[in-house]
């Protein structure tokens, strides 16, 4: 049986027109906070709208121009590390891009709305924004994608290259909802499940606010969960050359969009290692041994890619180890990463009341006491096995954000969709069939008040209302 | 029509119409009629004289003006001692208008906003007033230092010292560039448009002799390049002193020279390197509409435009007022969002019952 007809084989349990109408819902909603998400106000989108932009005007992102001992004083760091960065990019290019989006943040009121920073009057360099701040660290995918983009429209303001990126946002966000849904439809033969599940991601604020935020983030979430979803493939449909190809090229596309996509192995690495599938019984130890290396040599070239860049995600010594890992034992760490987890606003200036958070984790330790129950017990209809590759997805993620040591809730959106499914098999799961679907007209009705809160109460008033003078 | 489908719209139209009305309602925080919003709170202008008040001038939004709302630090035990703050209109010799007094009592560090609430003033929208703040007991100044926002962006970034520097002529680099050069010191990058050079002060009283700030180029003898002298309303009790001047459009990484002469009383703060400094870089022109509703601070009646003191202002705006804000901020953005919310909504409900549709019917297929 080839791919496109497993797939459409698994989705034969729920008709065509519900995937449509949960296309189209995601699609609209994201629309919302696309719209309503003034511009420059998604985190580090002026870096990253920089990076796209040059290499739309045709640069590529390597090869550039050594920094040398006395640079400095010839430009400010993020426009060196941008020069150094970026092929062929002249020093006036630099400049007058830095200067295009300083006008358009002031135009749009960005020192307004951004409590700690500090003052638009005279500002030259994005480093009067964030000191030493840059997207030209990052893996070049993401902006050879953008990039591509920006070319083909002919954008060369910056505010249009803003809105093109977060378009290629928005279709990000649909596609990880449709991930999702394919996910959970292998999960559980139940479609309310499945709706649930993507409508959880769907209408996880923080994360539909991304459909309106240009960055690489964006992107690697698309690659990890649809990782996940050829993972999950390889384990319960047997091993195949092509399945096994595409996992690994969405391995390497994950690594070289942001180092948050390195969590994209661990599914596929449980996938060939995994001997439950009705071909996987055919390869033997010798040949799963060998995919599993394959799989840590595209991890090694992604390190040695990020190593190569100075990417700063990748920790230089033990104790720099070390000291992450303190840091994200703290109890600071873990509030910081709920509440730009759960809703944060203004590049995460200001946040929710923290009685939302908690809400939110009681509803969470319920789902997780849920699952623990399906895990040990099973469930008729819900396959433990998808559940173990969310868990693994969930796992290796959490572990990349602690060894980060950056607590932003965003970077555990590329198992968003592990999550939500975990989610749902916990709160649903142990219910009888036909008490599921009064259980998600609950969830349901939760997500669309919580979604409320956000958007209106939280996103508009703090974009709209309160304004620092 | 199908009639399940106007009955969707309908519920659709509620259920969102809920959903964004009650935490509109419920869940938002009041919006004050101005605010300095600066995290972190950088300087603060030292302890409140008791005989050169500290003031702000602001242009109200709303009328019903009732509140102000003052950060301050308690830079010594608090005790039972009162602010009082004096609302005057148009400027600081304007007709006083309401007073108010607040005991902060022991506030957590680095302070707290300070509310001094009054009788509300009607007619307030449209109008400048302008509130100072003194001690209300004897002429010793107060505990309470009052946090100051200055109107630029931080350079060179020294935090508060522990060793007394004497005068009266005081000599040194305005930053360590070799720190930065070597990326020791690698967020201290010396801007454009170099203005204000803040130091720090156990005491420095301007009225007490010269206070002088002159800037060189590194290397450079002759003229200075900028001469600063303080005013005699300038009284600073433990707390930043700002010497401010036209900004040098070209001091990007330009290494400057100091000299301060002091009179002989005063005691400067500094670190193990030096001087306590903080320099801002920044211009003033070319902003919106927001910023002109400050009018800066004012020390003893004499206005600095250049800086304002860490504020908000309270008036009584009802929700259409607030609403008209919001609507002005966020025009057609708000409308498309909405129209898109709501049909996000429809599309759940349709969702909803096309899910349980299909699920009847395969359990009507069912043998």
């Amino acid at each position: 049986m080839t791919e496109a007809a497993a797939v459409s084989g698994a989705r034969a349990g729920v008709s065509r027109r519900v995937w449509r109408l949960v296309m189209l819902a995601a699609l609209v909603h994201g629309l919302a906070y696309l719209v309503l998400l003034p511009p420059w106000m998604g985190e580090d989108e002026p870096w990253h709208v920089e990076y796209a932009g040059h290499v739309g005007q045709g640069h590529l992102p390597w090869g550039g121009e050594e920094m040398r001992f006395g640079d400095r004083e010839l430009m400010s760091l993020s426009q060196l590390q941008m020069r150094r960065k970026v092929e062929g990019l002249e020093a006036e290019e630099i400049l007058r891009t830095q200067w295009a989006l300083l006008d358009s943040m002031r135009e749009h009121d960005f020192w307004a709305r951004v409590d700690w920073a500090a003052w638009p009057g005279g500002a030259q360099s994005l480093d009067q924004v964030v000191e030493a701040h840059t997207a030209a660290h990052q893996p070049p995918l993401y902006y050879l994608l953008g990039g591509a983009l920006l070319y083909v429209a002919g954008a060369t303001d910056v505010e249009a290259r803003m809105w093109l990126l977060r378009i290629l946002s928005l279709v990000a966000y649909v596609a990880v909802v449709a991930a999702t849904f394919a996910l959970a439809e292998r999960t559980c033969r139940d479609p309310w499940v499945a709706v649930a599940c993507a409508l959880l991601v769907a209408w996880w604020p923080m994360h539909a606010r991304q459909a309106g935020v240009a960055n690489n983030d964006v992107l690697v979430k698309v690659l990890t969960s649809w990782t996940l979803l050829v993972a999950v493939d390889l384990a319960r449909e047997g091993i195949t050359a092509r399945r096994m190809v595409k996992a690994l090229a969405l391995c390497a596309a994950a690594l070289a969009t942001k180092t948050t996509g390195a969590a994209a192995l661990a599914p596929v690495a449980l996938a060939c290692a995994w001997r439950g599938g009705r071909r996987a019984t055919g390869w033997s130890a010798r040949h799963r041994t060998l995919l599993v290396g394959a799989t840590l040599a595209v991890a090694a070239a992604g390190v040695a890619l990020w190593a190569g860049t100075d990417n700063p995600a990748v920790p230089r010594t033990m104790e720099n180890v070390r000291m992450r890992l303190e840091t994200a034992a703290s109890p600071e760490f873990r509030w910081e990463f709920a509440r730009t987890f759960v809703g944060a606003f203004n590049w995460y200036a200001r946040d929710l009341p923290s009685s939302v958070a908690g809400a939110l984790g009681a509803v969470g330790a319920l789902a997780g006491l849920g699952l623990c129950a399906v895990l040990v017990r099973g469930r008729e209809g819900v396959d433990r096995r998808t559940l173990a590759f969310c868990i693994v997805t969930v796992v290796a993620q959490a572990a990349l954000v602690v060894l980060r040591g950056v607590a932003a809730g965003r970077y555990l959106m590329p198992a968003l969709p592990a999550l939500a499914v975990l989610a749902c098999a916990g709160l649903l799961g142990p219910l009888p069939e036909r008490r599921r679907p009064l259980a998600v007209a609950l969830l349901g009705g939760g997500l669309l008040v919580f979604d409320g809160l956000v958007l209106w109460a939280g996103l508009v008033w703090n974009q709209y209302a309160l304004w620092g003078a | 029509m199908d009639p399940r489908r106007i009955k969707d719209a309908l519920a659709a139209l509620l259920l969102a119409g809920a959903c964004a009305g009650l935490p509109l309602w419920l869940a938002t925080e009041p919006v004050p009629d101005v605010e300095v919003r600066s995290v972190p709170w950088r300087t603060h202008g030292g302890r409140l004289p008791a005989d050169r008040p500290t003031g702000q001038g602001f242009r109200c939004r709303w009328d019903g003006l009732r509140v102000i709302d003052v950060a301050l630090v308690a830079l010594a035990p608090p005790g039972e001692a009162e602010v009082e703050l004096t609302l005057r209109g148009d400027d600081p010799g304007g007709t006083i208008l309401r007073r108010a007094r607040a005991r902060p009592g022991p506030l957590e560090a680095p302070g707290e906003f300070v509310a001094f609430s009054f009788e509300p003033i009607e007619r307030s929208a449209g109008r400048r007033f302008w509130f100072e703040l003194r001690p209300v007991e004897g002429s010793a100044p107060s505990p309470f230092s009052a946090w100051v926002r200055f109107h630029g962006q931080p350079g060179h970034d020294a935090t508060w010292g522990h060793r007394i520097v004497t005068g009266p002529v005081i000599e040194g680099a305005l930053a360590d560039h070799a720190r930065v050069e070597s990326q020791q010191d690698p967020g201290n990058v010396p801007h454009a448009h170099l203005r204000a050079v803040a130091v720090a002060a156990d005491h420095l009283a301007a009225h007490e002799g010269t206070t002088r700030l002159e800037l060189w180029p590194e290397g450079g003898t002759g003229e200075p390049l900028r001469t600063v002298e303080l005013g005699a309303e300038q009284g600073i009790h433990g707390g930043w002193a700002f010497f401010s001047f036209p900004p040098i459009p070209d001091s990007r990484w330009e290494r400057y020279r100091f000299r301060l002469t002091l009179p002989q009383t005063a005691r400067l703060v500094g670190l193990e390197q030096g001087l306590s400094l903080k320099t801002f870089h920044g211009l003033d022109h070319g902003l919106d509409g927001a910023a002109s509703r400050l009018a800066g601070t004012s020390l003893a009646g004499v206005v600095h435009a250049d800086r304002d003191l860490l504020f908000r202002a309270w008036s009584s705006p009802d929700r259409a007022e607030v609403a008209a804000l919001v609507g002005e901020r966020a025009g057609w953005r708000l409308a498309a969002a909405a129209l898109a919310w709501i049909l996000a909504t429809f599309l759940v409900l349709r969702l909803a019952r096309t899910v349980a549709d299909t699920e009847r019917n395969r359990r009507q297929a069912r043998p």
